[in-house]
């Protein structure tokens, strides 16, 4: 915050000015000849000495004390009773008082009990809408603060969980990459260029909201391809995509963690008949996507319902991201692992 | 008609300034019509005590004011007079009467011509009445334009020409309501009025 704005924040230079312009609206009004004599100076400084008790009778005593608690009806009380006061008060100043203040001077009120009050009236009555939109000013910057931090915590969050996706993926990958390193495979060069291209994608477009969907899905057949390098002749493996992709937006690295969970506790079960399915409809506004997979043997993960890390961390993201607008179907049968998710893109 | 009705009364103004010196005077009367006392005992001729040479006429109008004629020698003055109270206190209001055929002592197209700027203006004394006589007191005019000079007193008013003039004078602008006001207050300085004239009734 700039130092001007703080200036202009302060509360004591918002009265100060609140009062210096007043007073000059004041005294311009008062002036009884062409030019401004002393007798108006004195006037208006006389005259607004019970305006200025009036208005912070009612800003620091009616207002919190009665207004604030939702007691309108005494409140409108009190500050009628205040301001037919001070108006009489300010009559029988300048009708028996001021001339024992000032001697030598003919101070006289031209002002009847209504015109007084009008000025009471006008004042209190301002000073109390600066009041109550200021009141409204900072509870908009509050809420909007409040809505800020809400937002920033939300991104820490999403990003606290792409975070753990990330090391996630990359460490499966690198697993499987050493996996063919140590059986010497020849594919092992070609999945580290695959594993290249997935890494460029999570550091260039996992940092946004959104990315196109045909790029999430180029990412997942990366992905699947890296993951094929791995896979023995008698795995199985099924992919299918079907609708249009075109102009569609999704959460980056949402689908991925289904698919990573159905080839590290499917195809990496070691079960003589290892397989996995995965299939994805994109229906208008509609993105359906299935993994079907065997149980592994010897997968502790398999012993918590909900799966892995990997599946925990998808939950919240939806919950984030989708809120009410997706669906996570996991159904573990005696030897396959079902997970079905819709979204509403 | 109504221009030369206005220059007339101008003679009169200018008159009353060149007899005074200086002098306090009012755009504005003294009296609402509402406030207006009629008292058929001033009708009549009335002489100061002393050898003055001043005698004053006060007939009736149409209105609930009277005709204040003062009579010095061979020139004579006429006055619409209102006579109202304020606080206890009588006062009267002077204003130049415009009507020509009241004049005498001069030519009225020459003053006309002489004095068509001048704009006419109220006067105000305090009155009183006790055992058949009048008492006329002029207020201290020059205290009050002293008072004026020096921003003592808050009421509307304009102080023409230069302020260090001695023989400056006051025009108040103020409206009756706070005409009525101030004299109220300052009737109440024993400093505010000058030497009191008593008027004795000559005639009926």
């Amino acid at each position: 915050m700039s130092r001007t704005n703080q200036l202009l924040k302060s509360r004591w230079l918002q009265h100060i000015l609140f009062w210096s312009l007043s007073l000059y609206a004041l005294l311009k009004n008062f002036q009884v000849s062409s030019e401004l004599a002393v007798t108006d100076y004195i006037y208006t400084g006389v005259f607004s000495m019970f305006l200025v008790a009036a208005v912070y009778v009612n800003l620091l005593a009616l207002i919190p004390g009665f207004f604030q608690q939702g007691r309108y009806g005494i409140y409108m009380i009190c500050v009628s009773a205040v301001l037919v006061g001070f108006s009489w008060a300010q009559i029988l100043l300048f009708d028996y008082i001021i001339e024992w203040i000032f001697p030598g001077y003919y101070l006289i009120s031209y002002f009847d009990f209504w015109e007084t009050s009008k000025y009471f009236v006008i004042l209190v009555g301002v000073s109390s809408l600066l009041h109550f939109s200021k009141s409204w000013f900072l509870y908009r910057e509050s809420q909007a603060r409040l809505s800020e931090l809400q937002k920033e915590k939300l991104e820490a969050e999403l990003n606290a969980l792409k975070n753990q996706i990330n090391p996630h993926f990359l460490f499966n990958s690198l697993n499987s990459i050493y996996s063919m390193v140590l059986r010497q495979s020849s594919h092992a060069p070609e999945a580290l260029i695959r594993l290249s291209d997935s890494m460029r994608y999570i550091i260039y477009e996992s940092n946004h909201d959104y990315v196109g969907l045909s790029k999430e899905i180029e990412f997942i057949r990366n992905y699947i391809a890296l993951q094929q390098l791995r896979m023995s002749e008698k795995d199985t493996l099924k992919f299918e995509i079907s609708g249009d992709m075109a102009d569609q937006q999704i959460a980056p690295l949402l689908l991925i963690p289904l698919i990573e969970n159905g080839f590290k506790h499917g195809i990496k079960g070691e079960t003589e008949e290892a397989f996995i399915e995965i299939s994805i409809t994109i229906n208008e506004r509609t993105l359906s996507m299935t993994v079907v997979n065997n149980l592994g043997s010897v997968d502790p993960v398999e012993k918590n319902e909900s799966g892995g890390a990997g599946l925990v961390n998808l939950k919240k993201r939806l919950g984030l991201i989708y809120p009410g607008r997706h669906a996570l179907i996991i159904d573990k049968a005696e030897r396959t692992f079902t997970v079905k998710l819709t979204i509403e893109l | 008609m109504k221009k030369h009705k206005i220059t007339i009364i101008a003679v009169y103004f200018a008159l009353f300034v060149l007899v005074s010196g200086c002098g306090i005077f009012s755009i504005h009367p003294l009296f609402h019509q509402k406030d207006l006392i009629v008292q058929t005992k001033l009708i009549g001729t009335w002489k100061e005590d002393s050898d003055s040479p001043v005698w004053i006429k006060i007939d009736t109008t149409s209105e609930k004011t009277y005709l204040f004629t003062v009579i010095n020698k061979e020139d004579t003055l006429n006055f619409v007079m209102g006579l109202l109270q304020l606080q206890g206190q009588y006062f009267i209001d002077l204003f130049p009467d415009g009507d020509c055929s009241l004049f005498s002592g001069g030519d009225c197209l020459a003053l006309e011509n002489m004095v068509r700027n001048y704009i006419p203006a109220h006067t105000f004394m305090k009155f009183e009445m006790k055992d058949g006589e009048i008492y006329l007191t002029e207020f201290d005019n020059e205290r009050l334009i002293k008072l004026f000079q020096e921003n003592r007193i808050r009421l509307a008013h304009e102080i023409p020409g230069n302020k260090d003039d001695d023989d400056d004078y006051v025009v108040i602008t103020a409206s009756t309501d706070d005409l009525q006001k101030f004299i109220t207050r300052y009737a109440n300085d024993k400093e505010a009025f000058s030497e009191t004239v008593k008027y004795t009734k000559v005639k009926s």
